[in-house]
């Protein structure tokens, strides 16, 4: 189990330090995104999607920028509307299995943006400042 | 519920796999993982796109200086890293 569970953030890195710069299209590790996603099964609207993405981006950002410590309830709140949608009319073991799919998809997000904020930090924590603060939306910081 | 995903979230999101599942799901992170595990959750949003290779590269631009990636449902700053509101504004 733990060696799954290390593949993971391993592949991410690995992905984050092999990309040529080439393949990169500004801050964005697209052969992580490219090699991280996948068609063959799927089962997220696409605002759901984007909410993952949201996640683990405020999740990142807390990780790597001070001053950002995460709203708990907030994001607690969000997480758990990305997987009540996803998991609704499941039953059992389909319910584990994709209330797992969708923890490792998170996790996974994570840790690409940890690595694209980890290559490029000030500007990383610059845009965060940017989206923070911006009133259009709520961000889910402290 | 909701402790144990913001549990996941501070701690690292990773560590919830082992929180969340039995045993004897291992089979199936694994599976998984090696399906593409964001892909496993990308759902049904991307089933009427077609599947070619290049256009997971495919990107418009719906104001100056930001780029959004249909496939990632993503848009990031010109040069710069992830754009959250305007990620929320396209696909949210």
């Amino acid at each position: 189990m733990s060696r799954v569970r290390l593949a993971l953030p391993a592949a991410a890195l690995f992905a984050a330090v092999a990309v040529p710069a080439a393949a990169q299209q500004g801050h964005r590790l697209t052969a992580a995104w490219e090699a991280a996603l996948s068609e063959d099964a799927g089962y997220l609207e696409p605002s759901e999607l984007a909410q993952v993405n949201v996640i683990a981006y405020h999740a990142a950002v807390a990780k790597l920028c001070e001053g950002y410590p995460l709203d708990v309830a907030e994001i607690a709140e969000a997480t758990n509307t990305v997987i009540a949608g996803a998991t609704e009319g499941l039953a059992d073991t389909a319910l584990i299995d994709r209330h797992t799919d969708l923890l490792i998809a998170i996790g996974t997000a994570q840790g690409i943006f940890l690595a694209e904020g980890s290559l490029n930090p000030e500007q990383f924590c610059a845009e965060a400042a940017e989206t923070r603060a911006d009133s259009e939306y709520d961000d889910h910081w402290q | 519920m909701r402790s144990r995903m913001t549990a996941a979230l501070l701690a690292g999101a990773l560590a919830a796999t082992s929180l969340a599942q039995p045993a004897g799901a291992n089979s199936d992170v694994a599976a998984a993982l090696a399906a593409g595990v964001l892909g496993a959750a990308v759902g049904a949003s991307l089933a009427n796109h077609a599947h070619h290779h290049h256009e997971h590269k495919a990107h418009f631009s719906p104001a100056p200086g930001i780029k959004c990636y249909d496939y990632q449902r993503a848009c990031y700053h010109d040069g710069g890293g992830f754009a959250n509101n305007w990620t929320r504004r396209i696909y949210g």
